[in-house]
């Protein structure tokens, strides 16, 4: 067999006009982040920050008053600094769903028109994520400031001076974890009904969690020390577990869910393990998006 | 059949792979693809479902890792970076966007942002031309109106590469004499290169100049449409019952008891000759249609 060759290109000649070339990672962070706010997806987070808004105003002004929904919250919801953070099993959720719904109907196979552009193609799903990702940071600040201007106008501005320091990180760094993760998993993902099926399990899971606390609340000094909880606490509440990691909620089986809160976010002697839970989890996420996108690449 | 042309020949490629190849695991998309087209050619590449014609936009595109080979387009290497895609306008076979609430402006103010040769009057031009509006949501537009809409996306950069993969199909007839249109004025104006990829082949009968036959990710024929028309005939001729037929090169037989119908591959005045010498009596000669060609071709093989 003869070798082959390319022949040379003149490049001189075409309808195209000098110029033509790659962007850079900001130009397409840019680009994806107006995307994923013009195609619609960001209405997840807006109505899930309208909601948390909603929560927190009626958390200070009716819900503490009515016995029966203090049971919905992870804690009676006037003992904690910062109201907010009663509602971070659902805040992560969210996190969680938005992972997915930034490749939302986008399986590998059918990414061709964002991948089509002129621009590395690894650098290009990056900037999906990393775009995701500033969405949720925006939002979750938004609704942060939200919740303060509510407590402040509650007139229980001091009790935000008890929080601790990993509570207000985990607040944010907590979402953005399972986003990543979630992400990861959209991201390598072939078809959309196994990131749907995958959102729904994270969905069931967190709910399971939240509804076992509501529970446990409502009995509180009961024997929570059932099977599902026990495999909960050894798979993700124990100190490095996940939910350790993404929620300001270290629920110890033995304890009840109030001392756990407490704990958490007033003790200061939390923060180390939070730190490194925090850098086990993140090495795992970031590993997993690393790995995710090499095999892409390779694809 | 031997003797099917390959190879074409030109001065300089807009398009060109070398052994290019691509497996699904057990099965061959591609194989050892040599495909070559010239600059400024329209080029037809037909196959049937699942020849590998979208497997080799994806390869060209740089969106899939071949196995073997490579490729490439405006003279540069396809791949990952992103180098190759800012020369190419591409209009995927899928008529659906995952963005049903985008509106149409903002899907080009997208497209816009990455293409840095993004020509704001011309797709204003195309958008008026081609009676799009910018305001609807792309979740209400129309099979027709989508594909106009990704027309007007892969042209205003006015790449130096068009890859169309299945342009016109799904469009009604209005629509897709419009898109058609559309094409031969921007090639006319550009000398864009175009390779599109279709098994709709007779809607490209007046528009291709260079045609590449594709069957299980192998390239069957490549030629040009004029070798094409001229050396591919349907000759009728009349021959005795104790007839022997002539060592041509028949890419489809038809008829008996002494008239015949064949469709060969070779020039006109040779075939002849040898049908004249073995006692035949050539009544006509005539080229064939594309699509007649393409389908005889891909006949040929499945026989």
């Amino acid at each position: 067999m003869t070798a082959r060759t390319h022949s040379p290109i003149d490049v001189s000649h075409g309808a195209q006009p000098a110029g033509a070339g790659t962007i850079g990672f900001a130009t397409a962070l840019h680009a994806q982040f107006l995307l994923l706010q013009r195609c619609g997806r960001t209405l997840i987070l807006v109505g899930a920050a309208a909601i948390a808004i909603i929560l927190t105003i009626g958390a200070e002004w009716w819900f503490s008053r009515i016995a029966a929904t203090q049971h919905l919250f992870a804690a009676p919801i006037e003992h904690d600094g910062f109201a907010l953070l009663s509602l971070h099993p659902w805040i992560v959720m969210t996190a969680a769903v938005w992972g997915i719904a930034v490749w939302w109907q986008e399986s590998p196979m059918r990414r061709e028109h964002v991948l089509a552009a002129p621009a590395d193609l690894t650098l290009q799903e990056l900037a999906r994520i990393a775009a995701g990702g500033l969405w949720l940071l925006a939002m979750l600040a938004l609704t942060t400031a939200a919740a303060l201007l509510v407590q402040l106008a509650g007139g229980r501005g001091d009790a935000l001076g008890t929080v601790a320091p990993a509570a207000w990180a985990v607040l944010f760094s907590g979402p953005l974890l399972a986003y990543t993760l979630a992400a990861t998993v959209a991201t390598a993902t072939r078809r959309s009904i196994v990131s749907a099926i995958i959102g729904i399990v994270v969905m069931m899971g967190l709910f399971a969690f939240t509804l076992q606390i509501a529970i446990r609340n409502a009995i509180r000094d009961g024997d929570p020390a059932d099977a599902f909880g026990v495999l909960r606490y050894s798979l993700f509440n124990a100190l490095g577990g996940l939910v350790s990691t993404t929620t300001t909620h270290t629920s110890q089986v033995s304890d009840s869910q109030t001392t756990a809160i407490s704990t958490v976010v007033h003790g200061a002697s939390m923060m180390p393990h939070w730190i490194e839970a925090s850098l086990l989890w993140w090495t795992i996420a970031l590993v997993a998006l690393a790995f995710v996108l090499w095999r892409r690449r390779r694809a | 059949m031997d003797g099917l042309p390959t190879r074409v020949t030109a001065p300089v490629w807009g398009i060109e792979t070398i052994g290019l190849s691509r497996t699904y695991g057990r099965t061959t998309a591609v194989d050892d693809l040599d495909l070559t087209v010239p600059e400024g050619a329209i080029y037809l590449l037909a196959g049937q479902n699942g020849a590998g014609k979208t497997t080799v936009m994806r390869l060209l595109l740089g969106l899939m890792r071949p196995d073997g080979g490579e490729s490439r387009v405006a003279g540069v290497r396809s791949g990952p970076r992103g180098d190759v895609r800012a020369h190419i306008g591409y209009v995927p076979e899928t008529h659906e966007l995952p963005y049903g609430r985008m509106r149409v402006g903002h899907l080009m103010d997208h497209e816009a942002s990455y293409r840095r040769t993004w020509n704001h009057e011309y797709a204003g031009h195309l958008v008026r031309e081609l009676d799009i509006d910018r305001s609807r949501r792309l979740g209400a537009l129309s099979k027709g109106e989508m594909r106009r809409v990704q027309l007007v996306v892969a042209l205003s950069h006015r790449p130096r590469v068009l890859l169309l993969d299945e342009p016109t199909d799904g469009l009604d007839p209005l629509v897709r004499d419009t898109v058609l249109r559309l094409l031969v004025e921007h090639v006319s104006d550009t000398g864009t290169t175009v390779l599109v990829a279709t098994h709709v082949v007779h809607e490209m009968d007046r528009l291709a100049d260079h045609v590449g036959v594709l069957r299980g990710g192998r390239l069957l024929a490549q030629t040009t449409r004029d070798e094409l028309r001229a050396k591919l005939r349907r000759y009728r001729f009349q021959a005795p019952a104790d007839w022997r037929p002539p060592e041509v090169p028949v890419a489809h037989r038809n008829g008996g008891a002494g008239e015949y119908e064949w469709t060969v591959w070779g020039d006109e005045s040779s075939v002849v000759a040898h049908l004249t010498q073995s006692g035949a009596s050539v009544t006509a000669a005539s080229p064939l249609e594309l699509n007649d060609a393409v389908l005889t071709l891909l006949r040929m093989e499945n026989r």
